[in-house]
This record gives C-alpha cells, sequence and structure tokens, in this order.
C-alpha cells in the first residue's frame, strides 16, 4: 500500500488509515485480485462514515491504536506489517469488542452490496431485467 | 398554510384509519367500497413500486423500515428488535406472500395446550367456522395461490430442498401465496422470479395493500390517504368515547383531525405505544387499557433458519423468495418436547443481507452473537450461488412480561415517548427452536449438504399480541370484533389483537380479521350504534 493511498482517507490519519485497511482486507480475505481491490474502497467508504459519526470516529481510532499496540509489544512491528495468520491471532483476541463487532457490520454492509462482488461470486443481480422467469428459477443441475 | 384536503380536518369524518398495512389497508378498502368517507393516516411515505422500489436491500430496508428510536430489554432481543416498514402498505411492502389459514386447533390454544407455566395462555373468542368466510374473501382480494390461482411453479431452492425431504418423508409442497406465480391476476401482472420478494415486487405481482386495498379505496373518492403523517394522540371527551386524532402533518406541525370511529392499524407495536400514550381523565392508563393489558402479551413468532452449503450450484435466489412449505410439524404433538407447531418455509437472501444475517453479530442479534468474519466468512460468501436455504416459523408463547412499554424519558420529535420492547423467549419457544433445527439440519445433510448454518432469529417481522382479543374487558383489550371493551367507537384492525399467534404468518389472518371488523363497523352504523 503506497503512502499517496492513506492520504485520501479523511477521518483517519496515515498510519491508523493503514491498520483499518489491514484489518477489513482480515474480515473479507477473499483471494480474488478484484475483491482485495474492493476491501481497500470498503475501507475508504468506512472511513468516509466516520467523517460525520465522531462517536464512531473515537471507535476506529482507539481500536485501530489498540491492535497496533498489541501488534508491537507480541511481534514488535505494526499490525499492518504482520503476516495474516498473525493479525488474525490479534484479531481473535479482541473478537469481542464493540470495535470489532462494529467494524465487521460497517465491513460487510458495505462490501457485500457492490455489483463487483456479486459478479464476482457469481450472483448476477439483478443486471438482467425481466427476473429470472426465463432464466432458469426452476432449473437445477443436478 | 392550510392544508388541502378531500374530507375538512374540523367536521368528523366517519372513519379514521391510522396504518395503511394489511390490517388498516384491508379496512379501508372495504369500508371506501361501501362508501364510508375515511381519512387514513399514514405515518410513511406514499411509495412507487415502480420507480422507487430498488433491487438494493439496504437502500429498501433504509426507505421502508421503521428506523425510529426504540429501546429494548431481555435476553432475547437486539438493537434491531423489529422489522416492520413505514410506508403506504406498511409491512406487506416488504413480506414474502405466504397466506396460510390457522389450523382449527390454533383457536383455541388454551384448551388444546392446557395450562403451560409461565405462558399466558387463552382460547380466542372466536373459532375456524366464524372465520371461514372471511379468509375466503381475503384470498379472493389477495389472488392466494391454491386457493383463487393455480399453486406457485418450483424454484432451484425449493428442488435441492425436495430432495432431502423426499429421502426424509417429509411432505414439500408448494404453498399459498399471494403472489401472482402463474398468469395476470386483478389487473396485476404475472409474477418474473425476480426474487426480490423483500424488497418490494416493484412488477406488484405479489400482493400488498399498497398495489390492491389503497388504489381500489382511492378509485372511489371516499379516501383522503394522508402519508408522511403519523397520529400522536387520539382525543376523547367527558364520556370517554374518541372526538379525534391528533398528527404531526409531513411539515411536522400537529393538528386534529374529527371523527366518529377510530381504527388503529400501526402494528403491535405502534399500536399500543399510541394508546398508552392517549391518556385522558377517563383514561388515566391509556386508551382501552381499563384491564392493563395494553402492550402486554407481546409475540414474534418463533423463528430460526438454516441454510447450507452444496458441491453444486443451486442459484436459490431466483424466483419467489418463499414458495415451498413443509407442514409434517405444524400440528400439536406435546411428545416432541413442546406444545404448538411450526412450519419450514423456502428462504433466501441477497448477499447483501446473507453476509450480515446468516451469522449475525450483536448488532442485528442478541448479545451473545458473534458475527461471521474471515476465512469462515469468505467459505459463505464465495459459495453464495452453492448456497440454499430454508426459514422455521412456529407458534411462541403469550407472556405477559413480553410487552411493549413507553420509555420513562426519551421521547421522539412529536413528543411521543418511544417505545421499549421487552422479550425473552419462553422454554417451550427454546424447546420448539432446538427441535427445529435438528429437523432442518437432518434435512438439508439429507439433500447432501456439506455444512450447514443454524441462523438465529432475523429481527421480527411477525410482531403480535399487545392488545389481545377476548369476551372478558377484565382480562383482554378488545372484544370479538376487534371493538375496545372500554370505547366503543374505538377499533384495533392489526396482529396486536391476536390473542395468540399459532404457526402460520400471520398476514392473512390480520386480513381477514380486518374485513370482518369493517363489516361490522358498518352495521353498527347503520343501526345508529357508532
Amino acid at each position: 500500500m503506497t503512502q499517496e493511498r492513506l492520504l485520501a482517507f479523511q477521518s483517519l490519519r496515515p498510519e491508523e488509515a493503514e491498520v483499518l485497511a489491514a484489518v477489513i482486507r482480515r474480515i473479507v480475505p477473499h483471494r480474488q485480485p478484484a475483491l482485495q481491490e474492493v476491501a481497500w474502497l470498503t475501507a475508504l467508504a468506512v472511513d468516509a462514515q466516520a467523517v460525520s459519526d465522531l462517536g464512531l470516529r473515537a471507535l476506529l481510532r482507539d481500536g485501530v491504536r489498540d491492535l497496533d499496540r498489541r501488534s508491537r509489544d507480541r511481534w514488535g512491528k505494526g499490525f499492518a506489517a504482520l503476516g495474516p495468520a498473525e493479525q488474525d491471532g490479534l484479531l481473535r483476541e479482541v473478537e469481542d469488542t464493540p470495535f470489532f463487532q462494529r467494524l465487521i457490520n460497517l465491513t460487510v454492509t458495505d462490501f457485500y452490496n457492490r455489483r463487483v462482488v456479486w459478479e464476482t461470486i457469481g450472483y448476477p443481480g439483478l443486471h438482467a431485467d425481466g427476473g429470472y422467469r426465463d432464466k432458469g428459477f426452476d432449473r437445477l443441475e443436478w | 398554510m392550510a392544508q388541502q384536503y378531500r374530507f375538512p380536518t374540523s367536521e368528523p369524518v366517519d372513519v379514521v384509519v391510522i396504518g395503511t398495512g394489511a390490517g388498516g389497508g384491508n379496512v379501508i378498502r372495504e369500508l371506501c367500497l361501501n362508501g364510508v368517507r375515511v381519512v387514513a393516516l399514514e405515518a410513511g411515505p406514499h411509495l412507487d413500486p415502480e420507480k422507487d422500489f430498488e433491487p438494493d436491500e439496504w437502500v429498501m430496508f433504509r426507505k421502508m423500515a421503521w428506523l425510529d428510536p426504540v429501546e429494548v430489554q431481555g435476553r432475547d432481543v437486539t438493537g434491531l428488535p423489529f422489522w416492520l416498514c413505514k410506508a403506504v402498505g406498511g409491512t406487506t411492502c416488504h413480506w414474502a406472500g405466504a397466506s396460510l389459514r390457522f389450523q382449527p386447533h390454533e383457536w383455541k390454544a388454551r384448551t388444546t395446550y392446557g395450562d403451560i407455566p409461565g405462558a399466558n395462555l387463552a382460547d380466542w373468542p372466536i373459532d375456524a367456522d366464524e372465520m371461514r368466510p372471511y379468509y375466503e374473501k381475503a384470498e379472493r382480494y389477495m389472488g392466494v395461490t391454491g386457493r383463487v390461482q393455480p399453486l406457485p411453479p418450483p424454484n432451484t431452492n425449493y428442488l435441492v430442498m425436495k430432495k432431502g425431504a423426499d429421502k426424509l418423508g417429509l411432505h414439500l409442497r408448494p404453498g399459498h401465496m399471494a403472489i401472482n406465480a402463474t398468469q395476470p391476476y386483478d389487473g396485476r401482472p404475472m409474477c418474473e422470479q425476480r426474487g426480490h420478494c423483500f424488497q418490494g415486487c416493484n412488477k406488484k405481482a405479489m400482493w400488498s395493500t399498497l398495489n390492491e386495498a389503497i388504489p381500489k379505496a382511492l378509485a372511489t373518492g371516499y379516501l383522503d390517504l394522508r402519508p408522511n403523517c403519523q397520529a400522536v394522540y387520539i382525543s376523547t371527551n367527558d364520556e370517554g368515547l374518541i372526538t379525534g386524532v391528533v398528527y404531526a402533518r409531513p411539515d411536522g406541525v400537529l393538528e386534529e383531525q374529527k371523527a366518529r370511529v377510530v381504527v388503529v392499524a400501526g402494528n403491535s407495536i405502534q399500536t399500543p405505544r399510541l394508546l398508552l400514550h392517549s391518556t385522558s381523565n377517563r383514561h388515566p392508563n391509556g386508551l382501552a387499557n381499563s384491564s392493563g393489558q395494553v402492550g402486554k402479551n407481546y409475540m414474534r413468532h418463533l423463528t430460526a433458519s438454516c441454510y447450507a452449503l452444496f458441491e453444486k450450484p443451486v442459484h436459490a435466489y431466483k424466483g419467489i423468495t418463499m414458495m415451498g412449505i413443509i407442514d409434517d410439524f405444524a400440528d400439536n404433538r406435546p411428545e416432541r418436547g413442546f406444545v404448538g407447531g411450526f412450519l419450514i418455509e423456502t428462504i433466501m437472501l441477497g448477499p447483501a443481507f446473507a453476509s450480515v444475517f446468516i451469522q449475525p453479530g450483536p448488532f442485528t442479534s442478541t448479545a451473545d452473537r458473534k458475527a461471521l468474519w474471515g476465512e469462515a466468512l469468505v467459505e459463505l460468501m464465495d459459495n453464495y450461488t452453492h448456497l440454499a436455504g430454508n426459514w422455521i416459523v412456529g407458534e411462541d408463547m403469550p407472556q405477559e412480561g413480553n410487552c411493549i412499554t413507553l420509555h420513562p424519558t426519551k421521547k421522539d420529535r412529536f413528543g411521543v415517548p418511544i417505545p421499549v420492547v421487552t422479550f425473552n423467549d419462553h422454554p417451550n419457544d427454546k424447546a420448539m427452536r432446538e427441535f427445529a433445527w435438528k429437523r432442518c439440519q437432518e434435512l438439508w445433510e439429507a439433500a447432501g449438504a456439506w455444512k450447514v448454518y443454524l441462523t438465529p432469529p432475523y429481527p421480527a417481522t411477525h410482531n403480535l399480541g399487545t392488545c389481545r382479543m377476548g369476551d372478558n374487558p377484565s382480562t383482554s383489550v378488545v372484544n370479538r370484533w376487534c371493538q375496545a371493551h372500554d370505547v366503543k367507537n374505538l377499533f384495533i384492525a392489526d396482529g396486536s389483537v391476536f390473542t395468540t399467534g399459532a404457526a402460520e404468518n400471520p398476514t392473512l389472518t390480520i386480513s381477514a380479521l380486518a374485513i370482518r371488523t369493517a363489516e361490522y363497523i358498518m352495521d353498527q352504523m347503520a343501526k345508529g350504534e357508532l
């Protein structure tokens, strides 16, 4: 992740944004390249919500700082620099916190309501006008 | 600035109906078709299905759901306790169309189930014979499949569930749905199998009062429909009779509509809230609340879901969301470990809702839940096209402690105290849910599933009780005609009159009761009683 991209965040400072993006990436760790890019868009969308929602802003800030502190104490480097297994280990430690449960909710609500995600996982949405009456609603191939 | 209304606010209109959902909409249609002048107060907007119903789960949730402040108490209720619609058409804009009659014994729950500790069971004062003609009338209006239209064709979700049902000897069948599944009906077109039933049917192939009852009533010239107008207080005179309804206009200004008769149909949360707030010298504990039962015995059906992943594609999001039903467990067999029955119905969510609700976290479910994330979430969502699902809906036990009350200090922007929803499962509810989950797990495994998710209740859509019907004025709120025991020109026409919940999806019964109530109101008006 380049420093320049991190400057696009409005609520979080670049070093906080980097952690937030890394956490969101672990909430939706799809391997399809297109979806890794979407996780970044979702991080920006979550950050944008915290512009006007000051309670959310505080929750996110405190949450990512806490994670980063845990990471430095445990591994001697920031959360964003850890491998996936180490990141998941730390996230499991904070799984029950309002920060993480709220962030899961914000992340999946945004991420899975994007057309690029639908297309990648094979859900056609309603691009096809006229419904599925002639498009296989009653055809099971097995 | 004075509003331009069909009927003036200062002269008593024949009937004010508060709410335009299944209950209010049916009352309005019946009254207007017979020349009764009606003012309908609807808190939400009048949406145009073709223009406003978008194929986006979250957008439609935000457009239609009641999102006003509410507080909760109890183990089994969440920060998002119910999912009701605030729009012309009410929750019939969001429902799935299941239109099932009660089984005869369910009208007599107390007699059939006996004395269940902790449950406040009672028999309805009416029965299956009394309700049959009203069910039939409602089914004709709604175009219910298997009654007045052909049954819906199976979709892929059904076909997968059928594999399991056949192996286990269970009976999965196309259900009674208020959807034009195979043909146009009553001027509305045939279903296109879009699968977006919950987001509002933009083709009007699924019945709603928005698409059927309200347009018919408007065409008579006897309906003055006022959307974005929220009722805040029901006024009474020295004799305790209703004289009018104070409501907030779209611009927030309060005004009063005078009325001869008022029908409250605001759903099981907002109806008791309005009655409890409408205190006066004659009604110190709230309107129609001499029994103290307004807001009590809140029910929301025993619900849960079960989703399953398969090796091969299912594409269960295609077609009518809820079209197949297993009724093998709908009867009362206490040897199962609980009284009352449940149904298993096909269901599917779009990816946006599937990711949130199949394994929900504390924001949309109870505090002890953890939301799915990481590799487990990816496993589910990468296999979204291979997912099948069903919904469990059964009878829950009425409990006096499950209730809607007014918040002691917090008020909405019109000065009405916000509702507090208190809910705890009864042991019978828990036993039924565990049993039903096991049957569904067996069902999907028999169909070949490699993974099964046991999904806890969604925010409640079947909100029932809180103004229960009965013959005894000291233990119930309305009589057998849905008329308040205490106030003869007050009627209630929504799920709040339910004495007990039965296992079936409630919209058809709410509609049939509303039609019957409208008939009674007109009879009483003709006799000079109202």
